[in-house]
């Protein structure tokens, strides 16, 4: 850490962080003690109009709401194929880049694509493919398995699972770049020692570069986690949340009730609950990390 | 070096002063509101008038007259086409207590706590102050603005008219079915022999969850009457009944009748839309504002095969024969507005909905504005149009969407969602305790 003890200098400083201070209290300090205020409150949102204290109503109406239930069997469904198949499909994908094959950087590129594209993009055209008169089932329909055609979104039994397969879609290539930085950072000579010793290429993938990119694959995990507790806009483009609600994630619940039922309170304290939520993964998967690396 | 701070202090000075003066925008734009930029009043509307419709076209022209009339007013049109983007500024508005001049909000069961907040303008002084313009609209629909607790009016009705059957007959004569099914028993006759003629018998894209609401609306006014949305809202009648049971239970018949396309429950209302259009449904239940798009042979390649009835009635209940669904939509007016601002907006309502604007919009593009004083050139009009007018004209009872009169907001989606789950296998009986389980948990 570096000590500044010139008092000019600490001004310096000072001045330099406040813009990025101030934007940071503005747009998220704020919001979050008006969420933590509004989610203990019941509000109808008409501006002007009294706001009565209800205490811990709100997170109570959340956690017996059947909907909120749903919503988060739903987002732990997500986490879970999320974590499940991102970073290993990603590692997989970065391991082979990164021998340089023949067009790699197609490869890398085209990889990367679906990370660039805004989420709404992506599940909009991810829409067009699963729905019912859509290039998927038309698709199943030339090679003859025209029986299995469906409505994919609107099938309970089908359309979350579809929507965890577009998002682990959508990310694998973000994962990919983050880890394929992380490959360039182990020495050639740890693979040469190893051919040497012997090893044959499944081996030193999984003796050296598995362990070695430990730290890059935690963090991916983490990112993972975040990421996949807080998705919204992929499930508001594909089913906005249908049908009947099946598809909803606490972040789509939490807008339709502040925004569309103009329940604040409810919205808020689900808000809340996704904060909560996230912290609580965050400092379970740094606390696994960090013991990890003490062993 | 010195100079260099110097230089870096000024900066990171600059930065947040622009930071501050930026996040102190939004106090003053009450005040700009107001009084605008270079002192002038400023006009915001919010309003579903956008896109590239007709109509959006003649509701232009109107407010490019008023700014040549005032060009010392600024008008900021934050109209929204889409309906979710409409919501989103609306609630923000709503929420911040910063309404927009002119808006619309959908249903009347809220309108008493917007009112008691003061969003909204009583409009009655001012439809009695000017009789030629005031005096005009159909008392039906002032009536539906009139608010239970409230003395006077509180919307200017912009766009009315009969939500019905649109169908294609030539459809109809090739499946051997000779004029429009009267009775339910007749129409579920008449989806037989259509869907043995190989054609989808009603469009319904069950996706954009409107569309079997609407169907719903349909059974329900003409098995329990409109009085009866009414008793559901005020909780003297519960969706459990089984009068209301039986109106989800008629939906259910309809779908396993073979009335829609499989996929019905996976598409889009432009994909139904289009079907019916196309020629490859034979009927669909939607409002007036679609029929310029049926008349636009461009969109509509079957538009000289398209015609208008009157959504079935049940055998059983003559007495609701004419109980219909309309659509019915306001202009509001801000009711936190005074002086010369309040005395322009009113003026530009006035423009928007005399019965000027409403002959140019009934002849131009079959849109109604519900007036009784329209002085209309039947020969400039589309058949379609004035067939749709004649027929909302015999409506004993009108109701708009059932849960427009339903105090919690919740119960748009709930009451679609439960409806649409139906095309997805839900019974009646439980699509009705979902439904009902939203008022109970509410309560």
């Amino acid at each position: 850490m570096i000590k500044v003890k010139n008092n000019k200098m600490r001004m310096t400083l000072a001045l330099f962080l406040l813009p990025a201070l101030l934007i940071y209290i503005l747009f998220q300090i704020v919001p979050l003690i008006g969420a933590v205020f509004f989610s203990f409150m019941e509000w109808n949102g008409i501006g002007g109009s009294a706001l009565q204290f209800v205490g811990v109503k709100n997170y109570i109406g959340a956690f017996q709401n059947p909907d909120f239930i749903l919503s988060l069997k739903n987002m732990f469904k997500m986490v879970v194929f999320s974590v499940l198949f991102h970073t290993p499909i990603a590692l997989v994908m970065a391991a082979v880049i990164n021998t340089k094959c023949k067009g790699y950087r197609i490869f890398k590129a085209l990889f990367f694509v679906p990370t660039v594209f805004p989420l709404t993009a992506v599940g909009l055209m991810w829409y067009f493919v699963f729905m019912p008169t859509g290039v998927f089932n038309s698709f199943l329909k030339v090679i003859g398995l025209g029986g299995v055609a469906q409505a994919w979104l609107v099938n309970p039994a089908t359309a979350m699972n579809t929507i965890v397969f577009v998002n682990i879609w959508a990310g694998v290539g973000y994962y990919m770049v983050i880890l394929l930085a992380g490959l360039t950072t182990i020495s050639e000579d740890v693979y040469e020692a190893a051919a040497i010793d012997g090893a044959n290429k499944l081996q030193c993938f999984f003796q050296i570069t598995v362990p070695m990119l430990k730290p890059t694959i935690a963090m991916c995990i983490l990112m993972d986690i975040i990421g996949s507790v807080k998705v919204f806009d992929l499930v508001f483009a594909m089913t906005g949340g249908g049908p009947n609600g099946l598809t909803n994630l606490p972040t789509t619940l939490m807008y339709n009730e502040a925004f569309k039922y103009s329940h604040y309170g409810l919205g808020s304290a689900i808000g809340i609950i996704i904060m909560v939520i996230c912290l609580a993964g965050t400092m379970l998967s740094n606390k696994l990390t960090s013991k990890k690396n003490d062993e | 070096m010195k100079a260099k701070r110097l230089i870096a202090l000024g900066l990171a000075g600059i930065m947040c002063a622009g930071l501050l003066a930026g996040c102190g925008s939004s106090g003053g734009d009450k005040d700009s509101k107001k009084s605008g930029k270079d002192g002038n009043i400023t006009i915001r509307l919010l309003t579903r008038m956008a896109g590239t419709s007709p109509q959006v076209g003649i509701y232009n022209d109107i407010l490019d007259e008023f700014k040549e009339k005032h060009p010392e007013v600024t008008i900021i049109d934050d109209s929204q086409s889409d309906e979710s983007a409409f919501n989103n500024i609306l609630s923000t508005d709503i929420a911040s207590g910063n309404m927009a001049n002119i808006f619309r909000i959908q249903g009347v069961a809220n309108l008493g706590e917007y009112i008691d907040n003061g969003l909204l303008l009583n409009v009655q002084p001012y439809l009695d102050e000017d009789k030629e313009w005031g005096g005009g609209f159909t008392e039906g629909a002032l009536s539906y603005y009139q608010v239970p607790g409230h003395e006077g009016t509180y919307a200017v009705p912009m766009e009315s008219g009969l939500i019905g059957v649109y169908y294609n007959e030539d459809l109809f004569k090739k499946a051997g079915i000779d004029s429009f099914p009267e009775t339910w028993t007749e129409l579920l006759d008449a989806v037989k022999k259509l869907k043995d003629s190989g054609v989808i018998p009603i469009a319904m894209g069950a996706q954009t969850t409107y569309m079997a609401g609407h169907l719903h609306d349909q059974i329900f006014y003409k098995w329990a009457g409109t009085e009866a949305a009414k008793k559901l809202g005020s909780r003297d009648m519960k969706w459990t009944d089984p009068e209301v049971v039986e109106t989800l239970q008629y939906v259910k018949d309809l779908i396993d009748a073979g009335a829609f396309d499989e996929s019905a429950a996976g598409i889009q209302d432009n994909i139904a839309m289009s079907q019916f259009q196309q020629g490859e449904a034979a009927m669909v239940i939607t409002g007036p504002w679609n029929i310029s798009t049926f008349t636009d042979p461009a969109e509509t390649p079957v538009k000289d095969s398209i015609k208008v009835a009157k959504f079935p009635y049940f055998e059983e209940k003559p007495e609701f024969k004419n109980e219909d669904m309309q659509t019915l939509s306001p202009y509001m007016i801000s009711g936190k507005l005074e002086g010369e601002e309040l005395d322009l907006t009113i003026e530009l309502v006035k423009m928007l909905t005399n019965k000027d604007a409403a002959k140019r919009f009934a002849e131009e593009c079959a849109f109604l504005i519900p007036r009784t004083d329209i002085d209309l050139d039947e020969s400039k009009c589309e058949p379609l149009f004035i067939d749709n007018m004649e027929l909302g004209g015999t409506s004993t009872g009108i109701g708009v969407d059932v849960f427009d009169f339903d105090p919690l907001t919740s119960m748009q989606d709930r009451t679609r969602n439960s409806i649409v789950s139906m095309f997805t296998g839900t019974s009646a009986e439980d699509a009705a305790k979902e439904i009902q389980s939203e008022i109970d948990n509410a309560e």
